[in-house]
């Protein structure tokens, strides 16, 4: 889903489409459906009612305005908060040899998944960009 | 605030839970809407035009706009017809909300074929209404 996100935000750019995704939790069939018997506990009926759909609506109503700058954004709502879901990539790890051994990516995994300086991609040429500046 | 006045939104799976919230929403903010539901259920099987029309009688009984499609999220007519009828009946199409989707409610390796690929067809959906030449315009 977020591929083809990206794809429609990239390709749709110069129809003036804008694409973005919304992440929603509410108390509805489907929510029931992936909980199947164990939806039916009262715990679980209790947690799912304060899953409002007043809650998510909002977000989409955002999203689907003109006042939406946001493109290839994916929205977390439930419960009334509102977060965003981010992928990125890490600075990295650069094999000294030009190329790694795979005993190497294994012991060198720390730092290649280390979060700091993550970059949040635009684009591959910013990724290319980004991964520029660490050789 | 934020209003959608002239515009005009489809939104599939909108006879039901939060794809119904959402067209509400987006009615009361002033879109014009596609409630887009073949009715099915959770694993979708069967087919009840009832969901999609009862959300649009709700929406146009609070004096907004709306109109219920019924066609079938999960080919590339359907997703053609529901363009179709967005466009014959508003005159354009602005806000696409591709929110149906199926649950089989089994791990991977045990959902048949068929239903896996309707599951990627449903949430795929965006797709075919992009390549239609109506939103290249």
């Amino acid at each position: 889903m977020l591929g083809l996100m990206n794809v429609a935000a990239l390709e749709g750019a110069e129809f003036g489409v804008q694409a973005n995704a919304v992440m929603p939790m509410g108390d509805t069939r489907m929510a029931a459906a992936i909980l199947g018997d164990a939806a039916q506990t009262p715990e679980a009926r209790a947690f799912l009612e304060t899953l409002r759909l007043d809650q998510v609506s909002p977000v989409v109503a955002y999203l689907a305005s003109e006042r939406c700058k946001l493109n290839r954004t994916v929205l977390s709502a439930f419960k009334g908060r509102v977060a965003a879901l981010q992928a990125g990539v890490t600075r990295g790890w650069i094999a000294p040899d030009g190329a790694p051994t795979a005993e190497e990516v294994e012991m060198n995994l720390a730092r290649i998944l280390d979060p700091d300086d993550i970059l949040v991609p635009a684009s591959i040429f910013d990724e290319m960009n980004y991964a520029a500046d660490a050789f | 605030m934020i209003t959608l006045h002239n515009r005009v939104a489809l939104i599939t799976g909108a006879g039901r839970g939060l794809g119904a919230e959402y067209a509400r929403e987006l009615a009361r903010r002033g879109a014009a809407v596609v409630v887009h539901d073949n009715g099915a259920d959770t694993m979708g099987n069967w087919a009840d035009p009832g969901p999609a029309h009862d959300v649009a009688a709700e929406i146009t009984a609070a004096g907004q706009r709306a109109i219920a499609c019924t066609s079938d999220a999960s080919t590339s007519d359907g997703g053609r017809s529901a363009v179709a009828q967005a466009i014959d009946t508003f005159g354009r199409l602005d806000i696409v909300v591709a929110n149906a989707g199926t649950i089989y409610g089994a791990p991977l390796v045990e959902t048949p074929t068929d239903k896996f690929e309707m599951h990627c067809a449903i949430t795929c959906w965006p797709h075919s209404t992009l390549r239609d030449p109506h939103c290249r315009s």
